[in-house]
């Protein structure tokens, strides 16, 4: 078994921490509820007004490296601060989580052209008040699991394809389950150039909601976490221009293997923010109603906590070796560089400069220097840990929320104890991003069989 | 089952696949939101004032009511309770009326019953929860104690010092469940019942909310099923992926053990054999994850599909779940 150090910067992580619990006590806490019974009978329904007090947070641009305005988090941050965020409402701490995904996408890339026409604007929006969010859309209609595993995409039943044309790519086809889907200015779409040879040809693109042959289907009516829209994307002669191509054709199912590696340990890290949630009101309740010295109570409470940290413990230390070894690895100067980078930031983004980067040529360039320092057993290990982080985690969260449930009885059947919500937001986690059997599948692939 | 409890369940799964195929759906929501009181009215037209069912012939019932939806076998599973109440003790029930038994001091154990409900000077007084129906009917029966023991009350609901307030409940919305708030009431009759009697009644409630419970985790897993051998994942049918079918069966054999045990309860019970409330704490203790667990696997699945309304699983794995939470906690282990 290979040994990993965890490190961490204590001040930044309270740093974090702290902005997080300011957010849900200002906001969170006030409307979590309100949108959880608003969006149940009206699925379209979504409070912007949440989103705009998170630019005040800077949660956009949260991920976005320093050099493009942004806060420079590490995955591992990006999972503290998801894991704070969950505990005020998971449906809300989801919207942050699935812009994130979307962004990820595109961070990984290290394709400047798409970094200077969208990263920049998710950070001058924010500074503005004018939120700009994303989103990822890889699943279909008839292929969920299939999209996230490399040997189950060759056998893939999939519906949508971006086909070449003349200056670019024409998108047909539906994308479902997207989070985000419904609202985000951006989506980072993943799918087939032929769909008769999808591992060989799965791209990435990013199509604006406004582009001319693309629309939003049906908003789904979810359990849970229905802050935060799952929408159906359909392409119908969709035109996406080349540059609007991440890095380069064929080469995304390598990118979605260390997007996953980055964006399982912040579900693991909602799923966590969503047991503590239901540990605090399970322990609450007990006190108010003298339960304390009942020692199944004890023992139910006690078992809860021990779950939480532990499921807090994995999903940092998948975040830690995602940081040091798959993206510490490629960007290991990017500290170093990036006053270099910023200065370079105006230049960057002239037209003639744009065109260089958006060539064919360059994005090449950058992919091969990418796969020169990508170091894939790492790629793997990452992998594994992440989705075992996943996993467990997500199961943790479900059960821990139905021991509070049964710690409070028909009391935590009722909507405004809350405790009921966290049952239904903990449900999704075993559900995206992969599901709970796939990602056992991915530990055993990773982890174990090597 | 006898032929008659097969035609009342068959009468109500047709009317209810008729009549009003779609609405439930919609009523599953909030009360306060939507109420279809056609659908409620005939609900409780059609349930029995009489105990003419055996306690086999009812779980039988509710089982097969709870394939369409588990809130409307809720409400069949308090009348047929209350009706078996009545056959035993010198009540009689001339109409549906809403069963009002939960509240926060509702405790079941071997030698009583206690609730937090009272009768103090001839007027009633506290809060019941999860009063199924209580907006479509007059009437209710209130369980509370009083200086002279537990009593069972006949009270209008639609009065003045009655106010009723709608649940906001994880599943079983489509009980319409109430909250009733007494505030000095005058019942209309009063009935002296022994602890004995109520401990049956107890019981016999309970073990009817799990069958409808089992039921629904029972159907979300057989739809679950449906979907797995229609759907394919990796160039498969997903139900032909061990992990996927070892979700399946583990749940099945659950599901099915726990409603054979109900079964053999029930069949005890009509047979005029006694079951303690230490043994149904016991059977209880043994039965009560099985149709939560059923209802969340069957959701995982479909994945994505489980946890979205259209399919009909997540509201199967909120009733079932709800369902065992009603009395969970009442009784003393």
């Amino acid at each position: 078994m290979r040994e990993v150090k965890i490190a961490f910067s204590k001040k930044r992580i309270e740093e974090i921490i702290e902005r997080a619990r300011d957010f849900n006590k200002n906001v969170s806490e006030k409307v979590s509820l309100e949108i959880d019974r608003r969006t149940l009978t009206d699925p379209h329904y979504f409070d912007w007004e949440v989103v705009k007090r998170g630019c005040e947070y800077g949660f956009l641009s949260f991920p976005i490296p320093r050099f493009m305005g942004g806060g420079g988090a590490t995955v591992t941050e990006v999972a503290v601060l998801l894991e704070e965020l969950s505990y005020g409402c998971a449906g809300i701490a989801n919207i942050f989580g699935a812009h994130y995904l979307g962004l990820s996408g595109i961070l990984m890339s290290f394709d400047l052209s798409i970094y200077d026409r969208f990263l920049r604007e998710v950070v001058e929006g924010e500074r503005k008040g004018v939120p700009v969010l994303f989103s990822a859309a890889v699943t279909e209609p008839t292929a969920g699991t299939d999209v996230e595993n490399r040997e189950l995409l060759l056998k893939a039943k999939l519906v949508t394809e971006a086909r070449r044309v003349e200056g670019g790519f024409l998108l047909n086809g539906r994308k479902v389950f997207i989070s985000n889907g419904s609202v985000a200015k951006y989506h980072v779409v993943i799918c087939a150039v032929d769909r008769n040879s999808p591992l060989e040809t799965w791209s990435g693109f990013i199509v604006p909601a406004n582009s001319k042959g693309f629309s939003v289907g049906r908003v789904e009516r979810k359990m849970g976490q229905r802050a935060c829209h799952a929408g159906e994307l359909i392409f119908e002669d969709c035109f996406v221009p080349e540059e609007n191509n991440i890095g380069v054709v064929g080469k995304a199912m390598d990118m979605t293997e260390i997007v996953l590696a980055a964006s399982r340990p912040p579900v693991a890290a909602i799923a966590t923010g969503i047991a503590r949630k239901a540990y605090d009101l399970a322990l609450n309740y007990a006190r108010e109603k003298g339960l304390m010295k009942n020692e199944k109570v004890q023992m139910k409470l006690a078992e809860m906590r021990a779950k939480i940290e532990m499921a807090r413990a994995i999903y940092l230390k998948a975040g830690n070796i995602f940081d040091e070894f798959v993206y510490g690895k490629v960007a290991k100067e990017l500290p170093l560089m990036e006053p270099f980078l910023k200065i370079l930031n105006p230049l960057r983004r002239t037209s003639q400069f744009l065109k260089i980067t958006s060539s064919r040529r360059w994005k090449g360039l950058t992919v091969r220097i990418l796969e020169r320092r990508i170091d894939r057993e790492w790629v793997s290990v990452s992998l594994g840990f992440s989705s075992l982080a996943k996993f467990s985690a997500s199961d943790i969260a479900v059960d821990v929320c139905l021991s509070a449930l049964e710690i409070m009885g028909i009391d935590g059947i009722f909507w405004e104890n809350e405790v009921e919500k966290c049952l239904r937001d903990a449900k999704l986690t075993q559900i995206y991003e992969g599901t709970n059997q796939l990602n056992r599948y991915e530990v055993f692939k990773n982890l174990v069989e090597v | 089952m006898r032929e008659e409890a097969k035609i009342f369940s068959d009468t109500i799964v047709k009317f209810l696949n008729k009549e009003f195929s779609g609405v439930l759906d919609a009523v599953d929501t909030f009360p306060e939101t939507e109420v279809n009181w056609r659908l409620y009215e005939n609900i409780f037209k059609f349930a029995p004032c009489d105990d003419v069912f055996t306690l086999s012939d009812s779980v039988e019932i509710l089982l097969k009511i709870s394939t369409i939806c588990a809130g409307i076998s809720s409400i069949f599973a308090g009348q047929f309770a209350l009706n078996k109440l009545s056959s035993s003790s010198q009540f009689n029930l001339s109409e549906p009326v809403a069963l009002a038994f939960i509240d926060e001091g509702t405790r079941i154990n071997k030698n009583e019953v206690s609730f937090s409900c009272i009768l103090k000077d001839d007027h009633l007084f506290g809060e019941k929860r999860m009063v199924m129906g209580a907006s479509v009917v007059d009437k209710a029966i209130v369980f509370v104690k009083s200086e002279k023991g537990v009593k069972c009350l006949l009270t209008y609901v639609k009065k003045k010092g009655v106010d009723v307030h709608p649940e906001r409940t994880l599943g079983l919305r489509t009980s319409l469940p109430y909250r009733l708030i007494f505030n000095g009431v005058e019942p209309d009759r009063v009935f002296d019942i022994d602890t004995e009697q109520l401990i049956n009644f107890a019981i016999i409630y309970d073990l009817l909310l799990f069958a409808s419970s089992l039921g629904t985790a029972g159907t979300a897993l057989d739809r679950a099923k449906e979907y797995a051998l229609e759907r394919y994942q990796g160039g498969n049918i997903i139900y032909n992926y061990g992990a996927v079918k070892a979700l399946y069966i583990k749940n099945w054999i659950a599901v099915n053990n726990g409603i054979d045990m109900i079964k053999r309860e029930a069949g005890k019970m009509d047979e005029g054999i006694r079951i303690t409330p230490e043994e149904w704490a016991m059977l209880r203790e043994f039965l009560r994850m099985k149709p939560v667990k059923a209802g969340l696997d069957a959701i995982q699945i479909l994945g994505g599909y489980g946890y979205i309304r259209d399919y009909g699983i997540e509201k199967r794995f909120r009733d079932a779940t709800s369902l065992v939470m009603l009395l969970e906690n009442m009784w003393e282990r």
